[in-house]
């Protein structure tokens, strides 16, 4: 019984076959993943400029989008371009009724708030609108 | 009528063409900011870009460290 316990209690020990390289390599690794917690950071920080200039860019957008429809106003308000007789007469007709058709529709729809894609997308088609009118 | 409308010369009064000139000026000058920023986020991209590329590659270093680690502990030199 006594000799069992003593069994029991005796400790065994696994030689490493190369503790130095084995050390090594843990060190390196800590190292590594250090030098990767430190360039995450980095990172970040590199996000975070791109995010301020992706804002930036957007203000600066929206100050081009501004001046170009001030330049819009100040030139003067004609529309010269040549549009054949024959169906000027026939269509201004359809977009009237159109037109209403779309005002109707959009008096019985509940308002919805526009978001930004929204507006830039009115704007667009309002500016395709005028494109095509110049012919 | 209208066509011959379209060949018609407009006129714009010179207080307003210097404003319009001053207008094109002030955009010539947002759009070279415009520019510019997008050259910043070009870079900053850039940047990104290559730490990504640099956590690859300590990512697939230490993955050899680790195998070799391994390596080394499973096969024991002798046991006591």
């Amino acid at each position: 019984m006594v000799k069992m316990k003593e069994q029991s209690n005796e400790l065994f020990f696994v030689q490493v076959k190369a503790p130095n390289e084995v050390r090594r390599n843990i060190l390196e690794t800590l190292k590594d993943i250090v030098e990767v917690l430190k360039s995450f950071e980095k990172f970040k920080h590199i996000r975070h400029q791109k995010l301020e200039n992706i804002n930036h860019l957007r203000v600066l957008l929206r100050q081009a989008n501004k001046m170009l429809g001030d330049l819009r106003i100040k030139l003067p308000q004609t529309n010269l371009r040549a549009i054949p007789v024959k169906d000027t007469a026939k269509q201004p007709k359809k977009v009237h009724h159109k037109k209403k058709k779309g005002k109707s529709a959009e008096e019985k729809m509940p308002k919805k708030e526009m978001t930004e894609v929204d507006k830039l997308e009115a704007e667009l088609s309002a500016i395709e609108a005028k494109l095509k009118s110049l012919g | 009528m209208r066509e011959q409308r379209s060949g018609m010369p407009v006129f714009v009064k010179v207080d307003e063409y210097k404003d319009i000139l001053d207008v094109l000026d002030m955009i010539k000058a947002k759009i070279r900011e415009i520019r510019g920023t997008l050259g910043d986020i070009n870079s900053l991209r850039n940047e990104e870009d290559a730490e990504f590329a640099a956590w690859n590659s300590t990512i697939s270093e230490i993955e050899k460290k680790v195998e070799g680690i391994d390596r080394i502990m499973f096969e024991p030199e002798q046991a006591w």
